[in-house]
């Protein structure tokens, strides 16, 4: 198993180069990558130190982008030496299609952290861009089997994040600087935490570049402690994002020390790690389960059998009901009330609109009924 | 003469009636699985059935998004519910997961719409996208008039965009907010709203300057989305060549439905007859007006949406609508329209019927009666009264929408 990480400054490339698990660094250059700070000449210069020391080089083009955008980001790519770079990861599939396009010598290596979350649609991807594509980096919505599902059945190499920040949100507006002066230089580069009653006042960090506005969670994905299930299937890389936790403008101060601890498998790591750490859907990803509890209780009534819905009640008096389908007033029927429970009082009689009593109901009117306890609007006439 | 789609929310089936009454070409929906919105109840086999026969009748359209993020295991009966779905008549599928999309190749020859779930931006990634069988692309509301023009130009392919209504303030599909606060797939409809809060912010190197304070903290709503509006664009989206205007809203009430429907219907059509002049364009503006909103902006139809777009209110406080939503038309009988109110009103109260087409019909009400004939001084919500027929409301039909001045 390799690990990679993000390098900002030649220190970088040093500290990576004391960890020989380490093949691989990207490389974000400002023009294209989300959190990218560096020209173009920086990128590339890295490139070159990278190779040098049999680091793989990887371009980071991770940001997302409307037509207009696309075509000035592109244009701007073509000022890139794009062989001093093994590979060039991508979110927007239009970017890899470009590149695919543009350069077909190039690796690709696609993110693939945003939906895709299935087999089909990630072996798919791959076929599309087969012939490019090296890596697809899977999303941390996925549970441990199924990444191992998924290293094991695609025919590209597989990367998760092993420890990092966790992207929240990701938007293209300006959403900072309306409300901040920077005190820096680097105005195009603004940091805040940001707190909300809805999350219980937890600080988000919160980014904005010249590519957006983004939030992150208040803690870090953290499954280095749980490894040895992926590395078995055969992963191909974990990657190990520092960025948050350097200064001076590096990208992965301490990487050393961080994967030394994974390699001699220290448990305490994770209690000492300088954020709080989670790994929410690497056991299982349950967040579908609220959903059913969310929905009205007579949703399952509104079948063949539904004949009514009440719309009003004049208690002690009549119930008005709003005819789904046609039918015979002897018919046997039940009441479901809002909450799901069924009763079955007796209705004595149905009036159409003109008061006279009817046995025959058509489908889309509105007909009263006599007064049945318990009955709300919303309770609907079913067919027993 | 070229004239774009118009398609609407139909988050019921009365609202998809509602829709395809008011002049909706086509509506969206949702089924039981599949889909974006887990809250709502979504469509039952049985009423789709009756909701693509409805839509039919009127010569409308109807589409089933499929647009969750879907892992393997969601992906249990989708082929037959595709069956189903080209079974009944559905016209397209709107999917934003490649996996789904090949799903629904597999099992039928239903068409495929890619949502804007997908944040299909440009010329590039439209081109991978189609290249497996869509019919149509729906673009991010990242996306000006041109920008979507030119991807129809470039590749042939129809393309939707959204005109009206809420918006995210993240891409479509790159906000994950609840799946890690609340524990619900925002992807596969659990959305919790996290944008629509307040947020304190704090940096000890920056200084607010919205406030003029010198402290360091501040609040904001700083990733609420103002609501777009494109009514003022139907021009330019006309003469573009967009192939199907979208409202946003399944959610929204009939209130909301039938008005957007009625206004954008007029807009389309009165700009194809050479009739959609600037005092009509502010006439209808006022009418989107009427619905309860937030403040609208022109999304990103000429420019990208800039930092004047957040809107600072909390939900629900701001008291926003010219009208109020009085209620439907549920019976229109000889003396009296039978109407279902949505709010309580009181004798004198001025109420206004919406017709399918034509001028809306006012009256000042001067009694209420029960359905049991009894006189009623202040009818409660959740309630259906009959109000004596005046002049002009012959035409009034169930399904016609009232409301009332504020």
């Amino acid at each position: 198993m390799k690990y990679n990480t993000f390098v900002n400054t030649k220190e970088d490339i040093q500290e990576c180069l004391k960890v020989k698990e380490i093949n691989e660094v990207l490389i974000e250059p400002e023009f294209c990558a989300r959190e990218g700070r560096l020209s173009i000449e920086e990128a590339q210069n890295l490139a070159i130190e990278a190779t040098k020391n049999n680091l793989r080089a990887v371009l980071v083009w991770d940001a997302l982008m409307t037509d207009s955008s696309f075509n000035r980001i592109s244009e701007e790519f073509t000022k890139v030496n794009v062989e001093l770079f093994s590979a060039v990861r991508f979110q927007c599939v239009g970017a890899g299609e470009w590149l695919r396009e543009k350069y077909p010598n190039i690796k690709l290596q696609f993110i693939a952290e945003t939906g895709n979350n299935n087999l089909k649609a990630l072996s798919s991807w791959a076929d599309y861009f087969k012939g490019s594509l090296e890596k697809v980096i899977l999303s941390i919505q996925l549970p441990e089997e199924k990444i191992i599902e998924y290293i094991e059945k695609l025919n590209v190499e597989c990367e998760v994040l092993g420890v990092g920040r966790i992207l929240l949100f990701y938007s293209p507006r300006s959403l900072l600087a309306p409300n901040f002066d920077s005190q820096e230089e680097d105005t195009t580069w603004i940091e805040v935490d940001s707190a909300s009653e809805d999350s219980h006042m937890r600080p988000f960090p919160t980014l904005e570049s010249i590519h957006g506005t983004f939030m992150y969670l208040d803690k870090d994905q953290f499954i280095l402690n749980k490894l040895s299930g992926i590395e078995e299937a055969g992963i191909a890389s974990v990657r190990i994002d520092l960025r948050h936790l350097s200064s001076n403008k590096r990208a992965c101060e301490n990487i050393s020390r961080v994967c030394s601890q994974i390699i001699e498998g220290e448990d305490s790591q994770r209690r000492a790690w300088p954020r709080p750490t989670l790994a929410p859907f690497f056991k299982s990803n349950k967040t579908t389960k609220q959903f059913s509890r969310l929905r009205t209780k007579t949703r399952i009534f509104r079948d063949e059998n539904c004949l009514a819905e009440v719309v009003s009640t004049d208690k002690p008096k009549i119930l008005a009901l709003f005819t789904l389908q046609e039918f015979t007033t002897d018919v046997k029927t039940a009441f479901i009330l809002p909450s799901g429970e069924k009763i079955t009082p007796e209705v004595e009689w149905f009036k159409d609109n003109t008061g006279s009593i009817v046995n025959h109901c058509a489908k889309n009117t509105l007909v009263t009924s006599s007064w049945c306890k318990k009955i709300v609007p919303g309770t609907l006439l079913v067919k027993e | 003469m070229f004239k774009p789609e118009l398609l609407a929310p139909a988050g019921s089936l009365e609202k998809l009636k509602i829709a395809v009454l008011y002049g909706a070409d086509a509506v969206y929906l949702g089924g039981q699985k599949y889909g974006m919105r887990a809250r709502a109840d979504n469509f039952t086999d049985l009423e789709l059935e009756e909701g693509v026969k409805f839509a039919r009748k009127y010569n409308a359209d109807v589409y089933v998004v499929l647009n969750a993020f879907l892992h393997d295991q969601d992906m249990d009966g989708l082929g037959e519910y595709c069956q189903f779905l080209e079974s009944i008549g559905v016209a397209a599928v709107i999917v934003s997961d490649l996996g789904v999309i090949k799903a629904v190749k597999e099992s039928s020859n239903i068409h495929v719409h890619l949502s804007t779930q997908s944040s299909c931006l440009n010329v590039y990634s439209a081109k991978a996208w189609t290249s497996h069988g869509l019919e149509r692309v729906i673009v991010g509301r990242e996306l000006s008039i041109e920008d979507t023009a030119r991807i129809k130009q470039e590749l042939g392919v129809e393309v939707e965009m959204f005109v009206h209504g809420a918006m995210c303030m993240a891409y479509s599909g790159n906000c994950v907010i609840s799946n890690f606060t609340a524990g619900r797939d925002s992807n596969r409809g659990g959305c919790i709203q996290s944008c629509r809060y307040s947020y304190e912010q704090k940096s000890s190197g920056l200084t607010v300057v919205n406030n003029k304070s010198s402290c360091s903290s501040n609040e904001s709503f700083f990733m609420s989305s103002k609501d777009m509006s494109g009514v003022g664009y139907v021009k330019s989206f006309v003469d573009n060549k967009i192939d199907s205007l979208k409202v946003e809203g399944r959610m929204k009430s009939v209130f909301y439905v039938s008005t957007i429907c009625r206004v954008y219907r007029k807009a389309i059509d009165l700009y194809c007859e050479g009739k959609l002049t600037p005092e009509k364009i502010i006439e209808l503006d006022n009418e989107i007006k009427a619905i309860p909103h937030r403040d609208y902006i022109p999304a990103s139809f000429e420019e990208p949406a800039g930092s004047n777009t957040t809107y600072q209110h909390r939900e629900g406080t701001a008291r926003t609508g010219s009208h109020r939503f009085i209620g439907m038309v549920l019976d229109n009988n000889k003396d009296f329209l039978s109407v279902r109110l949505n709010t309580p009103i009181r004798k004198g109260d001025r109420i206004e019927v919406i017709p399918f087409a034509g001028d809306v019909i006012g009256v000042d009400v001067k009694d209420y009666y029960t359905l049991n004939g009894s006189k009623v001084e202040s009818p409660r919500q959740d309630c259906v009264v009959n109000i004596p027929k005046v002049e002009g409301m012959e035409s009034v039909s169930y399904y016609n929408v009232v409301r009332g001045v504020r």
